[in-house]
């Protein structure tokens, strides 16, 4: 016997014809669309994952690649103030002379300078004087010179001295 | 080919007519069972397979597409996964000489001729031994008798390789089954 003949043969088999019919009842008894549901409850599910996924590696793209700051919207500080060449080129512009104008001796000029201000220079100039040991400065006047001629100490004419030019005469 | 009565049935089918999926399962019902039991070798897990397949061809019939297939290509692709879900899910392999006589898959035709019936349970077993895709091929082509076309289709191989595996399949079970006067045409 040829093997086509015995292979054709296991054509005969057939199944249970009360097993057939079973099935087939039970089969077509059950309802699509109950599992029609769930698959497009699962399907819509996948989506949105799939969806939430993009959005998230984006978002994650954009802060690795720095083209996205939270900082600039969120922060309530303003990182721009305390950047450090605007910080220094504001430092370099600040006029930080100091004018010792109108030095005189608070006993002879009582009349002639007023407030607090100018009393306080005075003594100022006192601490310079002493420190730099001469009664012929130009710009300071010493007391033993305003003592003398305590008249025409109101004349004096006042000299600026700036802090720098102070601390160079000390210096020396 | 699909005929105009079986597409007629294909289209109730999926619009949800119970009684058309009846007519295609009454259709193809015996051809599955056959494909599923010569590769499983026991009625009661053909018969239990056969149920889920057609059982999962309604429940997802409403998304089949049809694609100039003949409908039973489907069938055949959803049996061949689950055969192999089957097997993947048996714990022990159960061996034919351990299978009960009663449940025997020879037909009941051949019952009656006791050389007969050797003789097909001897190529049944050789079957058996032969890797699924072999098997396919064999029952397919060979049992059934589908076309080349067909066969590429629910093996989803190229007619060639199909032709490939047909020479092979025939060729190894030859030998297995050690008898050169089992011609081949």
């Amino acid at each position: 016997m040829k093997l086509h003949d015995i292979l054709k043969q296991f054509k005969n088999i057939e199944p249970d014809a009360e097993f057939s019919q079973r099935s087939r009842t039970e089969i077509l008894l059950t309802p699509q669309n109950a599992r029609q549901t769930w698959r497009g409850m699962f399907a819509f599910l996948h989506v949105l994952e799939t969806g939430v996924a993009v959005v998230l590696a984006g978002f994650f793209i954009l802060i690795l690649t720095g083209s996205f700051s939270p900082t600039h919207s969120i922060s309530p500080i303003q990182y721009s103030v305390i950047d450090p060449q605007g910080l220094h080129a504001e430092a370099q512009a600040i006029d930080m002379q100091i004018q010792l104008a109108d030095v005189e001796y608070p006993e002879t000029t009582t009349t002639a300078m007023t407030g607090s201000a100018v009393t306080s220079t005075a003594a100022l100039t006192k601490v310079f004087a002493a420190a730099l040991g001469t009664q012929s400065t130009s710009s300071i006047s010493t007391p033993a010179a305003t003592t003398g001629q305590s008249t025409s100490t109101a004349s004096t004419t006042p000299t600026t001295l700036t802090v720098d030019q102070a601390l160079q005469q000390l210096s020396h | 080919m699909i005929d105009g009565e079986e597409e007629k049935l294909i289209r109730s089918a999926v619009g949800g007519d119970s009684s058309a999926f009846g007519s295609l399962y009454d259709r193809y019902q015996p051809a599955i069972y056959r494909f599923i039991v010569v590769k499983v070798g026991s009625r009661e897990e053909a018969e239990d397979i056969t149920h889920h397949v057609f059982l999962s061809a309604w429940t997802k019939v409403r998304t089949y597409k049809h694609r100039g297939h003949p409908f039973s290509s489907w069938l055949y692709q959803i049996a061949r996964n689950m055969v192999i879900d089957h097997y993947r899910s048996r714990k022990d392999d159960v061996s034919l000489d351990k299978l009960d006589p009663e449940s025997s898959i020879i037909p009941a035709v051949a019952q009656s001729d006791l050389s007969i019936k050797l003789e097909l349970e001897k190529v049944h077993r050789a079957i058996k031994e032969l890797k699924p895709d072999y098997q396919d091929v064999i029952i397919l082509r060979f049992i059934e008798d589908l076309p080349l076309k067909e066969t590429a289709t629910i093996l989803k191989k190229s007619e060639g390789a199909v032709k490939l595996a047909q020479h092979r399949a025939i060729k190894e079970l030859k030998e297995k089954l050690g008898d050169e006067s089992l011609e081949e045409e």
